[in-house]
């Protein structure tokens, strides 16, 4: 794609590694771990920074990304960066403990809106909808070999999807992305499917605001489009508001939000006019179209959404979404609002006092 | 990569700065307005600036709420309202070569915001319990209090300080030249008095961690010799704050460097958050870190501002907007010329970058070692 940035992006699937109440957190550990470096050599981050390079990473739950940016002329570092990345953790109990004194910090950080999303996905599925965060008490029984262990399932080759983006050859750099990927070996364990919960409403007293959130298949469906235009149209209505969703092809939530107090977010979904929700089709559909037109249109957001479908299933791609945005219709839309209503929502209030 | 025009040009008239940016590629026209807020400002207009924020997008003498959304969502956004400690922006887009509507809305807000009196009370009743997000409240809005404001005061501020020679409107991307110079040419607002400057409101906390910063202020020293200690101090991972305060002190997660407006103009600080916060130890390790320096710290840090530029990452370390850092979109670069035409500061980020290639590494551990031995610690709990 044009532009003057690359954005390498390498995806590990959770698939075989989810989330249970025993290991909860450790995948998000590990990455912290991973993005260290290793041992025997210079920091990586001081090298990286100084030529211009720069090495993030990320825990969702459905995948785990590291992404390394640089400028065209600087794939091969880049890459070199990532193989580097992708070499057996070299890690001491004493570097997990102290790494975890920074992940405390990082837990504390969480803001209302990501309180309020955790509780839509706990109601929506329950253990099999936990955070990718984590846990400081499960964390704190991780060690080197369970990590090792952790690190050889999740990066087995079924599991990983690479994006490059950026002002390159295609061919140039399908050979060297072939070339790290060929290194890779293992089978990712059994997959944990996401499970329904009954629950439909959850208070939390560690949160703030209010969130009604609506369950939804994989991309695939069109379904998640529609909530995706309604939940858009709720928030261009009420200032304030915030829309999440995670690209994924399991079971997900499609949340609108509000971190006040009293955001008057559910009376206003419940009581909409006819005028209010011909206004939102409009600039709900608007705002989505946007909002994925921003995802397109950077490396770094294009690599992201192609990669984590990538790592789930190589067949879906981001498209899908942007024709079925054009292509809901506003009775589609109008039953996608109503699940937003107080008798089909998931309804998450925050209670802290 | 399409290759773009530059062409910025400054134009005074009836006190009102407009500076154009002409870029082809754009494909939209951007309008960004930086009302300057006097530092003197009380408590009480502040409060009110608050709530200006809050209803600005309701609705102008001609243009009602959905008009101003349905216009501003032609290019996917909805019109953006903040306050800083030193100005109040306002900026949106709109499609390309739409000057004359750009001209008029901006105008509206700036002029003629209805302020009805249901809405009034609906924002004063809300602003207890709206969530201020601890990073941005650090970075500063101010100390404010809006209790028992009334409608007549929320205008009396509208009046005595969004007026021609406080305003300048930076217009951006394809349009044609002079607009927004006639546009303003006939803005002669009569003058309004100060309100009763009230005293500092509690205000809702919404983290349950602490914000640290670490300020000092030196808008004396020159910007780019400043822009490019706070990327030594705190942009990356392997800049001083994440090494010492992140790594070795164990004290946070988020740490930057940053530079942003404050109550005695710019200021350059190390700001982190922390549940257990020790900031005379941090300060102290950074110190020391600092002393350490070499030609391969500014090396790194150079090589950072000019890879994010290149990179269109845009520029971490500027917080105009306590929101959020400067990004190298057109808005935002129409934003920095606008607040940069106010400030006397360089319009175009491009000679920023230039300057920060230029400053050596005597400049910047002297600039550091200022901001050491200046730092005062401010914790927003």
């Amino acid at each position: 794609m044009p532009g003057s940035a690359v954005s390498i992006q390498l995806f590990a699937a959770s698939r075989g590694v989810e989330e249970t109440t025993a290991t909860h957190g450790w995948r998000h550990l590990l990455e912290h771990l991973l993005l260290m470096g290793r041992r025997d050599s210079a920091s990586i981050d001081e090298r990286a920074e100084s030529k211009g390079i720069f090495i993030t990473g990320k825990t969702y739950r459905d995948a785990m990304q590291i992404e390394i940016t640089c400028q065209p002329d600087q794939l091969e570092d880049g890459m070199a960066f990532l193989d580097e990345l992708l070499l057996p953790i070299d890690i001491t109990q004493e570097t997990i403990d102290r790494e975890i004194r920074v992940m405390r910090q990082e837990l504390e950080l969480e803001d209302d809106a990501a309180r309020l999303a955790r509780g839509a996905w706990k109601a929506a599925y329950g253990e099999t909808g936990m955070d990718a965060a984590g846990n400081l008490a499960t964390m704190g029984k991780a060690n080197p070999d369970a990590l090792s262990e952790l690190q050889a399932k999740q990066f087995a080759p079924r599991n990983m999807g690479l994006v490059i983006s950026g002002p390159l050859s295609l061919d140039k750099v399908t050979a060297r992305a072939r070339l790290s990927m060929m290194k890779l070996r293992g089978e990712p364990a059994a997959e944990l499917p996401r499970v329904e919960s009954e629950v439909s409403r959850l208070d939390m007293p560690d949160a703030y605001g209010e969130l009604r959130g609506v369950r939804v298949p994989g991309i695939r469906e069109r379904k998640v489009a529609a909530a995706l235009l309604a939940a858009f149209g709720i928030a261009s209505e009420m200032p304030g508001s915030f829309v999440t969703y995670t690209p994924t092809l399991s079971n997900a939530v499609v949340m609108v939000g509000r971190t006040e107090s009293n955001s008057g977010l559910g009376f206003f979904i419940d009581e909409m006019s006819d005028q209010q929700k011909v206004a939102a089709f409009t600039h709900g559909r608007a705002l989505a179209l946007r909002w994925i037109e921003r995802h397109r249109s950077s490396p770094s957001s294009n690599s992201y959404w192609r990669g984590m479908l990538l790592c789930q299933d190589k067949s879906v791609r981001i498209e899908t979404l942007v024709e079925s945005f054009s292509q809901i219709t506003y009775l589609q839309y109008l039953d996608a609002l109503a699940g937003f209503g107080k008798d089909r929502a998931i309804i998450v209030v925050g209670d802290r006092k | 990569m399409i290759a773009s025009i530059l062409l910025a040009a400054q134009v005074k008239v009836a006190a009102v700065r407009i500076v154009e940016i002409i870029e082809p590629a754009a494909a939209r026209v951007e309008i960004q307005a930086v009302v300057s807020l006097p530092p003197s400002l009380s408590p009480r207009e502040r409060g009110a600036l608050m709530i200006i924020r809050e209803m600005l997008v309701l609705g102008t003498d001609n243009y009602t709420k959905n008009r101003l959304l349905d216009l501003a969502l032609l290019n996917g956004d909805p019109i953006r309202v903040s306050l800083s400690f030193d100005h109040f922006r306002i900026g949106f887009s709109l499609p390309a070569n739409s000057e004359d509507v750009g001209a008029d809305m901006v105008s509206n807000l700036l002029r003629n915001a209805l302020f009805r009196e249901d809405e009034f009370a609906s924002a004063l009743a809300l602003a207890p319990f709206r969530s201020y997000p601890a990073w941005p409240s650090a970075l500063g809005n101010g100390e404010r209090d809006f209790r028992s404001l009334r409608l007549s005061e929320l205008r009396q501020v509208y009046q005595r300080l969004f007026r021609p020679e406080n305003v300048t409107v930076a217009v951006g991307g394809v349009f044609t030249s002079g607009a927004f110079l006639r546009k303003f040419a006939d803005w002669a607002p009569a003058p309004a008095r100060a309100i009763n400057p009230g005293k500092p409101q509690e205000l809702y906390k919404s983290h349950p961690v602490n914000t640290v910063a670490l300020w000092a202020d030196l808008g004396d020293v020159p910007y780019p010799q400043l822009e490019l200690t706070a990327i030594a101090l705190g942009l990356g991972k392997d800049g001083a704050a994440f090494r010492v305060v992140r790594n070795q002190l164990g004290q946070s997660y988020r740490q930057e460097g940053v530079v942003s407006p404050g109550p005695a103009g710019l200021r350059l600080g190390v700001v982190y958050q922390s549940s257990a916060p020790d900031a005379p130890a941090a300060l102290a390790a950074l110190a020391k870190d600092i002393e350490t320096w070499s030609d391969l710290t500014l090396k790194r840090a150079q090589a950072t501002i000019k890879a994010l530029d290149a990179l269109g990452m845009g520029y971490s370390s500027v917080y105009l907007d306590p929101a959020g850092p400067l990004t190298s979109s057109l808005p935002d670069r129409c934003y920095w010329a606008a607040y940069a035409a106010a400030h006397k500061l360089p319009q175009d980020r491009k000679l920023v970058l230039t300057a920060m290639g230029s400053v050596s590494l005597d400049q910047l551990k002297s600039t550091a070692k200022r901001w050491a031995s200046e730092a005062k610690i401010v914790i927003t709990p």
